[in-house]
């Protein structure tokens, strides 16, 4: 049932080696459902932890998501989804963008099967995946709007078909209850 | 949109594996809102995913056989391949895009003649697919062609994280099925084929056998369905939830990320196809081989290839490259 040989690990002792590897670059470990962890890492810290947990601890790479999802502290989120299928763990890696520095550092150049997912978060969401080795575009056609991301509610494009209830950024960067329940009629 | 359309979008993804999104999708909300579908709905969700499998991987082999110039096996295995079709539509009225996974359970009952006529018709397939695997494999040309051909060794199948058969059969022995276990899955007894060649061969007889398995679990399905209802509303599903739906789909895992929105609406919805995996592993089984097996080598990871249709021609002289989209002219092109 397992990958490989070795002590087998569960999600808590995965966590527990993260923590010993980097002191102080694991912020806050919280469970989601069924047991799905949601690790919080400092954004400086993205590409070393997930070269480690994939390479060293040999976790499969299952997702990477970029979101709008604005919270209390003014930022948005990148997600890196890694699974031991032997453990039947799934960890959730969470780092915050803050809005006005829309860029995290690319863990491609460690793990090259990051390289399609950072590229698209750039293209779809504008946060710039900084030492990309390769950041071409990905899905958009070749005559998109360099200014317009499809997937974020913050898009900056001067041609943009501006909806009532898009913020600009250029306008009120305001995350009260208020601003947010207006953003999702969008 | 609210969460209860969002199905039948999911479910027009794939062509070949609607089943797979809807279920992966449905999974992700349920957990995010503590759910679980009704007894009967878990045994047909499985028996839905499987017939899936089965066409999925019965369509490949033909076409795989096709491609090296064996066209008798793309004839046997899709005369099988039609009974499946024929299966499912006696049990959900589609020969594709069934419609059945909705959150909450499934969209339409199976009647008791329906699952019997089910019951006798994959106990038939099932001998006569038995019959064929053994004359296709066993025969010596075939595995002459197809072996050490568009090889991807363990190592590369982990740095890649390549999914489903192509990591199985380079030796990764991964099968969201098992591993993480959902709707009927634990109730049924199944193996998990793994081979560790590396090579189309490798590839070819993993979902050889997968297929032959799935077979099993639709029979056991179709034996131990157990009465009650196919679905229950969702009363209620928290907003800002992060969930994480996996299902073994035909080609590998498939990776529905979602977090919950207020107001029966879904904040953020990404899904994450398995050749969106494996594809880019693609170019390293291709390095060395001769262009008359590219089409084979590059047909064994089984890509669902809808969205990267643009091409890139590279002059190997100067470096330069060039993309064609959709509406460029292929004056460059040589």
């Amino acid at each position: 049932m397992r990958l490989t040989g070795g002590e087998l690990k569960t999600d808590k002792n995965i966590v527990d080696e993260l923590k010993n590897r980097f002191p102080g670059g694991i912020l806050k470990v919280g469970e989601l459902r069924e047991g799905q962890l949601l690790v919080e890492l400092r954004r400086e810290d993205l590409p070393r932890v997930m070269e480690y947990a994939h390479n060293t601890l040999e976790g499969q790479f299952l997702t990477m998501v970029g979101a709008d999802y604005v919270d209390s502290l003014n930022r948005f989120i990148v997600d890196y989804v890694l699974g031991w299928y032997g453990q039947g763990a799934v960890i959730i890696f969470r780092a915050g963008v803050p809005r006005g520095d829309e860029s995290f550092p690319a863990s491609t150049p460690l793990i090259p099967v990051a390289d399609w997912y950072e590229r698209e978060v750039k293209e779809t969401l504008g946060l710039n995946p900084v030492g990309h080795p390769n950041p071409r575009k990905l899905l958009t056609s070749d005559d998109w709007p360099e200014d317009i991301f499809p997937t974020s509610r913050y898009t900056s494009g001067s041609t943009s078909t501006a909806r009532g209830s898009r913020p600009r950024t250029s306008g009120s960067a305001s995350t009260t209850g208020g601003s947010r329940r207006s953003r999702r009629r969008g | 949109m609210s969460y209860e359309t969002i199905p039948f979008i999911a479910e027009r993804i794939c062509g070949i594996c609607g089943s797979v999104h809807g279920e992966a999708y449905s999974q992700a909300l349920e957990r995010a809102a503590g759910f679980e579908a009704p007894e009967r709905a878990k045994w047909i969700r499985a028996m839905m995913l499987e017939i899936e499998r089965i066409h999925s991987h019965l369509l490949w082999l033909g076409v795989a056989t096709h491609m090296v110039g064996f066209d008798s096996g793309l004839m046997q295995f899709w005369r099988v391949r039609e009974r499946i079709m024929f299966l499912a539509e006696v049990l959900t009225g589609n020969r594709k895009q069934y419609g059945m996974i909705v959150p909450g359970g499934v969209r339409r009952d199976i009647r008791e003649d329906k699952r019997e006529k089910a019951l006798r018709e994959v106990s038939e397939i099932l001998a006569e697919y038995q019959e064929l695997l053994d004359a296709a494999l066993g025969l010596g040309t075939l595995q002459t062609r197809l072996r050490g051909v568009g090889y991807l060794s363990n190592e590369d199948a982990r740095r890649y994280s390549v999914m489903g058969p192509v990591a199985r059969a380079s030796g990764v022995n991964i099968d969201a099925r098992r591993d993480y276990p959902y709707e009927a899955y634990p109730h049924f007894d199944f193996e998990t084929p793994v081979q560790t060649g590396g090579d189309v061969l490798a590839r070819t007889v993993v979902r050889a056998y997968d297929t032959l398995e799935s077979m099993k679990i639709v029979k056991q399905a179709l034996e131990t369905l157990p009465d009650g209802p196919v679905h229950t509303p969702i009363d209620y599903i928290p907003p800002d939830v992060t969930s994480v739906g996996l299902v073994e789909g035909p080609r590998g895992t498939d990776v529905h990320y979602l977090i919950t929105g207020g107001e029966d609406t879904v904040y953020r919805w990404r899904v994450r196809a398995p050749t969106y995996a494996n594809l880019p592993a693609t170019p390293l089984m291709l390095v060395g081989e001769t262009l008359a097996d590219a089409t084979v080598v590059i047909g064994s990871v089984d890509p669902c290839i809808s969205c990267t249709e643009r091409m890139m021609v590279v002059d190997d002289r100067t470096g330069e490259e060039r993309v064609i989209s959709s509406q460029g002219s292929p004056e460059g092109i040589r």
